[in-house]
């Protein structure tokens, strides 16, 4: 479904454009890479994206500078923005700048992989209030949950972790990850709270049921696996 | 002397100087003037003696001491204040003033003034012989005594008149010639950390605190040269490590996830994974703590219901401590709304509750307790774990202190908790301090910060 998605990726450093470059495209997106702001700004005014990642410390025009020429063109494009830095005004800066989204470095490339998707289909007026994997589905406007053609019920905090999951559905979603988004903790307390959430969901989702959904890939993390 | 202000030992220095020099210059004063009392009358007395004599050598017959009626004549000035005794011959006492009794007087040396002591006060004795003849002539010193008396009086009701005036005056004075200073400290108290872009206004620049002024000015330029270097230091090394980190964490899930590794490569790539992640974390404690040492730490608080906000972090906490037996007691006030960054707040809260499991005992527990106190949402957590003790309790809240160094290293700890905890509650605008609580063997925390107005 992604073949036709075109996205632009402004980053100096090119082993991280790499990174992204190959993880996108693994994704089956289609990507262009620029090292530096002026270049990137003049690809992202001359051909349309989809969506643009845009890297805040930039030679030649930084990234803020290349979003805010962006807007003022009326170039509506999604940008999520990546820096390093991790200063609380930064990130307010950016979004006030006109970005969608923000991410900090280091970032999980399953996790931009996510966002971003979720960034496009906003634009592309795609329901986001309804996600669906395999048999299972999710609407976040009644908050039903169904296997199949059987209810689940959850607590908020295990509906937001499924939610977070079928995002990324068929990604590995780190357990580091999982506490920053659905728990929000900036401090990983490195213990067995997402390992206990997880058991749970996994109880109400693939008890009696053969094709176990919520998998472990050992070692790294979490996910959902619709086939 | 050292608790006092500035002003009050200026005043009572004044009020001790004043007050010796003035009882010195009484002292000198009172001397003087009774010396130049006596010398006068020693004088007079002398006079007396001299006008006696050459009145008795005209006289050409002897004297008839008892009746003579031209005796008077022979005394210049007869004074009630002044008794004479005459002897002639020597050691034989032919007329005495009725007001001296006999043997009242003592024996003086001759023409050498002598103060003695009667029944009526002191005198002053003058005696001269002259031939067979010797006059001793006495003089009552009360009235001279009673001005000195007075004198004193006036002193002793002037003193601390004088010197209460000198205590105002000094304290008045004080006050004025400080005043500069305290405006100078009072705009200075305000140009902190936060603010170190303003500058104390000179407006009188040719006095000692326009000097001032300029001094301190001069010291703030530094400052904030040096913060915001510091500042832009950790910013940049912060950039510039998380750029490699990035590539680190990106290859290593690019691997992982690729799925071809054998088994052993996957748990040392999540070991990489885990340790960058470590490093990450510990460099962003770094840099939120160098930005609040140059006071460039501000966040956004937003209005948060601080009681919903800490209950729905009890089941997180019983899951966490479950594995080690400990029990969780929580008493939340209701409807506490506080400014906060929710994500930094939680932070704190999150660290408080993970070393109150850390550090307890196995089958231990932990005590919380948010509650409304004055202007104040207070937060309170005890754990019944070892309690912290004599120095280790000043260095909680120092970066990279770790009570237990080896221990803790193994059960992850960073030493930055607290030291971030201590900033963030300082970002919003309150306290956290270790309670001493070495009574109960407990270690609790307590921080408060302001409540906002309420919500609905």
């Amino acid at each position: 479904m992604h073949q036709h998605m075109k996205l632009l990726v402004v980053e100096d450093e090119k082993k991280i454009a790499n990174l992204i470059n190959n993880g996108l495209r693994e994704q089956g997106y289609t990507v262009d890479v620029f090292h530096d702001g002026v270049e990137g700004l003049k690809q992202a005014t001359s051909q349309p994206y989809d969506a643009i990642v845009l890297d805040i410390m930039l030679p030649g025009l930084d990234g803020l500078s290349v979003l805010r020429s962006l807007r003022e063109k009326k170039i509506a494009t999604p940008v999520m923005i990546l820096t390093a830095r991790g200063e609380v005004n930064e990130r307010v800066d950016g979004l006030n700048a006109g970005a969608d989204d923000y991410m900090s470095k280091p970032f999980s490339m399953d996790e931009l992989v996510a966002r971003l998707r979720a960034l496009m289909r906003r634009v592309t007026g795609e329901s986001i209030s309804f996600y669906k994997a395999g048999d299972l589905s999710m609407n976040l406007v009644s908050r039903e949950v169904l296997r199949g053609t059987r209810k689940v019920t959850l607590t908020p905090r295990e509906f937001r972790l499924l939610e977070y999951l079928m995002r990324a559905a068929d990604q590995v979603l780190t357990r580091t990850q999982i506490i920053e988004r659905v728990w929000e903790y900036h401090f990983d307390p490195g213990t067995n709270l997402v390992d206990v959430y997880i058991q749970r969901l996994r109880r109400k989702i693939d008890d009696g049921e053969t094709h176990k959904m919520l998998q472990t890939i050992r070692g790294v993390g979490y996910s959902i696996v619709s086939k | 002397m050292k608790s006092f202000s500035l002003r009050t030992k200026i005043t009572v220095l004044a009020v001790l100087i004043g007050g010796v020099g003035m009882v010195l210059f009484a002292g000198v004063m009172g001397y003087v003037l009774q010396k130049t009392k006596m010398e006068s009358i020693d004088d007079l007395l002398k006079q007396q003696a001299g006008s006696f004599f050459a009145a008795l050598a005209e006289r050409e017959q002897p004297m008839n001491w008892a009746h003579d009626p031209s005796l008077q004549q022979l005394f210049n000035v007869v004074h009630s204040l002044y008794s004479i005794e005459i002897e002639q011959p020597l050691g034989t006492i032919v007329y005495r003033t009725r007001n001296i009794r006999a043997g009242n007087l003592p024996l003086a040396t001759d023409d050498v003034p002598l103060t003695v002591h009667t029944s009526g006060g002191e005198a002053r004795v003058f005696q001269r012989k002259m031939g067979d003849v010797r006059i001793r002539i006495v003089a009552d010193l009360g009235p001279s005594m009673e001005t000195l008396r007075t004198m004193r009086t006036y002193f002793a009701i002037t003193l601390p008149t004088i010197l209460g005036i000198i205590a105002l005056g000094a304290r008045w004075l004080m006050r004025k010639a400080l005043k500069p200073v305290e405006e100078i400290a009072t705009l200075a108290d305000k140009i902190t950390a936060t603010r170190l872009d303003q500058r104390i206004p000179t407006t009188k620049v040719n006095d000692e605190f326009g000097q001032l002024t300029i001094i301190l000015n001069r010291m703030m330029d530094r400052l904030e040269r040096s913060f915001e270097q510091s500042r832009r230091f950790a910013s940049d090394a912060s950039h510039e490590l998380k750029t490699p980190l990035t590539i680190i964490s990106g290859e290593v899930e690019a691997s992982l996830r690729a799925g071809d590794l054998p088994p052993s490569a996957v748990k040392t790539m999540v070991n990489i994974q885990e340790e960058t992640g470590r490093l990450v974390h510990i460099m962003e404690g770094l840099l939120l703590l160098s930005q609040a040492d140059a006071g460039k730490f501000t966040l956004g608080l937003q209005p948060l219901n601080l009681s919903e906000f800490v209950s729905e972090m009890q089941e997180d906490v019983e899951i966490l401590a479950h594995p080690k037996n400990i029990t969780l007691d929580m008493t939340v006030d209701p409807g506490i709304w506080v400014l906060a960054d929710s994500r930094f707040l939680r932070q704190v809260m999150l660290n408080l509750f993970d070393n109150a499991i850390k550090y307890n005992i196995e089958s231990g527990r932990i005590e919380a307790m948010l509650e409304k106190r004055g202007p104040f949402a207070y937060f309170r957590i005890g754990n019944s774990g070892k309690a912290i003790t004599g120095k280790d309790r000043l260095r909680v809240f120092d970066r990279f202190y770790r009570a237990e160094p080896s221990r803790e290293r193994a059960r992850g700890g960073q030493g930055l908790g607290l030291s971030i905890c201590a900033e963030i509650i300082r970002a919003h605008h309150g306290t956290i301090i270790l309670v001493d609580d070495s009574m109960s063997g407990w270690t609790t925390f307590e921080f408060h910060i302001p409540i906002a107005s309420q919500r609905t």
